[in-house]
């Protein structure tokens, strides 16, 4: 399986570890441009760093080819510009959408887009914690 | 007619200064507060201070009455958003972005942002018909239905001088809409001939504006 990141280097770290001990390939699209290919932990890694045309940056990363599609960056409009890139043009398999803004990731799901949301996730989790303490 | 406006760069705020000269209802969002300084000095405080891509300043914009949401920013992913969530939360009936690079024009057709108008394909169009030595123009780009409408003129060494438009073998989607001569517009008949210099207006599939352009210029 191919999977192409989009995020920023700690996020893509993260996940590359995850996503490779499963012997899947990652290409990771982020921001950071002293990011060298060594930073990651595993050789199945191919490092793309943006220009600034989403299209063109996902077209470089070889976007057409992957089995899924993670959107993690900080931005959450280019997350759903970038997944939405992957779904309607690319027809990319498994998109996955980061949107940090609560309110605005309830209304990209409703939209159609799998969306996870990091603020929704961790308060989820404190009410989760405060109700079994 | 209240229009909301979001992003106050040149864009933005010469539009809005344009619309409230023609007496429409207009607020713009921006979220500089340099930017927010300068517009309210020029037009008032008609100006919400805040990120247009989210829906709690859109809310207090007033979109849910608003007839267009045009985003103006300099950013192609937040006019994305700002449309679709004028559009899905405050069922706007009408969005307008603004598009930097023209590889994001066919995403925001899809994606049913009502009018996509691509900044770097206006400017380009205009240097190109400035500069003159193209023979053909693009002047209006339509992705979303794969047509284009585009001008032609004729060389003085073409094979198709002395020609009546009847004679020409269009490809099966393109068609004169329009014959520019020296003395002025003329409507297409099959009658008409060419000269040097004609210009055509012509709407044209996008696959076939290689051979169009080969036929009417003999230009490879």
């Amino acid at each position: 399986m191919r999977y192409l990141i989009m995020g920023s280097a700690e996020i893509a770290r993260h996940l590359t570890d995850a996503i490779n001990l499963r012997g899947s390939m990652v290409i990771v699209l982020n921001d950071c441009k002293d990011l060298e290919d060594h930073s990651f932990h595993n050789a199945n890694v191919i490092h793309n760093v943006y220009t600034g045309c989403l299209m063109e940056d996902l077209q470089r990363a070889k976007i057409a080819s992957v089995d899924g599609f993670l959107a993690c960056s900080d931005d959450d409009n280019r997350n759903t510009m970038a997944a939405q890139i992957a779904t309607q043009i690319f027809h990319v398999p498994l998109v996955l959408c980061h949107v940090g803004n609560g309110v605005k990731a309830t209304a990209y799901k409703e939209m159609g887009l799998d969306v996870v949301s990091s603020t929704v996730m961790v308060a989820d989790n404190i009410f989760s914690r405060l109700e079994n303490s | 007619m209240y229009i909301v406006i979001v992003g106050a760069g040149q864009v933005g705020s010469n539009l809005a200064k344009s619309l409230l000269a023609l007496g429409r209802e207009v607020v713009v969002v921006e979220r500089d507060s340099q930017r927010i300084e300068t517009l309210t000095e020029e037009i008032g405080s008609c100006v919400v201070k805040g990120d247009g891509s989210t829906i709690p300043v859109l809310e207090h914009a007033g979109v849910s009455r608003a007839s267009i949401v045009i985003a103006a920013t300099g950013l192609d992913e937040t006019n994305l958003a700002v449309c679709q969530l004028a559009k899905h939360v405050f069922q706007t009936p009408r969005t307008m972005a603004i598009v930097g690079n023209p590889a994001h024009d066919a995403l925001f057709q899809l994606l049913g942002i009502d009018v996509v108008i691509n900044r770097t394909r206006i400017i380009t169009s205009q240097i190109e018909e400035e500069i003159g030595d193209s023979a053909l123009v693009h002047l209006v780009s339509r992705r979303a239905d794969s047509i284009d409408i585009v001008s032609v003129s004729i060389p003085p060494d073409a094979a198709v001088i002395g020609s009546s438009l009847g004679d020409l073998d269009l490809p099966p989607n393109s068609f004169i809409s329009l014959v520019v001569k020296d003395e002025g517009p003329v409507l297409p008949r099959s009658d008409l001939s060419l000269a040097s210099g004609d210009q055509l207006i012509m709407v044209t599939a996008l696959d076939e504006e290689q051979v169009l352009y080969e036929l009417l210029t003999g230009i490879n």
